[in-house]
């Protein structure tokens, strides 16, 4: 079930992730990443994301998926 | 007549008028339609009348000494437009252009002294829109002040992309044709400051302005961090 999220992930852009799941807010701040403010977030795959920042594209969409998966649960 | 006094309702100037004094002064008002392109009066022009929208938009640009138009802001009905000359005895700091047909109301320089005299409202309202005039200039300026160039310029593009943008293979596509020019009034710079900064970001690919009229920014993130948003 990760896996496939993960694999989503890379197709996605960063916003339409933070829109659908705004509870992925925290990972990106947690990178330091200034995507949940970012005018061109609408435009950008978490991959090209996480290549500008330079970080490790598998971390960052394991986090992700986490943060989803905790939320899923929940509900 | 009516409609007249409808129209100087919204009319700042003339805030917390009665309806009786309301009449007066669209009585004392001339209606004076005007076509898109036409200007209203020319910079330096002396100030014979002071005009109000009615309806129409209207575009205030100011050629500065070395001859770069600048425009000031965009007019809409309700808005006064060269009173402030009238009552300082100036000649006329800016151009009007309709940027529609419209229709503008106009009182003579001696009809507004004499409301003035007759409804002190119209003074102390004055005093409250030139206020909020200058509150806005202020703001322009700081922006202007504190933000280099490159920043003002980053920054309008990502608005623009953020709000307009499209995705394509080879980034985001601004889908309008935009000019050197347009992007120059929208960021208090010149023409050549413009150019030669979208020159330098396309050699170093971060847009490409040279390919068509549709600007494409190629490496957004690299425009966010210019911006300083990053």
């Amino acid at each position: 079930m990760t896996t496939n999220f993960s694999a989503d992930f890379a197709r996605m852009t960063v916003g339409d992730l933070l829109r659908r799941w705004p509870q992925t807010v925290r990972v990106f701040l947690d990178y330091k990443m200034n995507c949940p403010a970012c005018p061109i977030a609408p435009f950008m795959t978490v991959e090209e994301a996480a290549g500008e920042y330079g970080i490790d594209a598998a971390l960052l969409k394991r986090d992700i998926a986490r943060a989803v998966a905790g939320a899923e649960c929940v509900q | 007549m009516h409609r007249r006094a409808e129209l100087i309702r919204p009319v700042g100037l003339f805030d917390g008028l009665d309806e009786q004094a309301l009449h007066a002064v669209a009585d004392a008002a001339r209606e004076q339609p005007v076509s898109k392109g036409e200007k209203l009066f020319e910079q330096g022009d002396e100030a014979t009348h002071g005009y109000a929208v009615g309806w129409g938009q209207i575009r205030l640009d100011q050629v500065t000494p070395d001859g770069q138009n600048v425009v000031l802001r965009h007019m809409g009905p309700g808005d006064m437009i060269g009173v402030v000359a009238v009552l300082r005895r100036i000649p006329f700091p800016a151009t009007p252009v309709a940027l529609e047909d419209g229709m503008v109301l106009s009182w003579s320089a001696g009809r507004l002294s004499d409301l003035m005299e007759r409804y002190p409202a119209i003074a102390q309202n004055a005093i409250r829109v030139v206020g909020g005039r200058v509150e806005e200039l202020q703001r322009r300026l700081q922006e202007v002040a504190t933000q280099r160039v490159e920043q003002r310029i980053a920054s309008a593009l990502l608005r623009l992309a953020n709000q307009a943008g499209r995705r394509t293979e080879d980034g985001i596509e601004i889908p309008f044709a935009l000019s050197r020019q347009d992007l120059a009034e929208m960021t208090a710079t010149t023409l050549h400051t413009v150019s030669r900064t979208l020159s330098a970001w396309d050699q170093e690919g971060i847009v490409d302005s040279r390919r068509s009229s549709h600007l494409v920014i190629r490496r957004p993130h690299r425009l966010v961090e210019i911006s300083g948003q990053a």
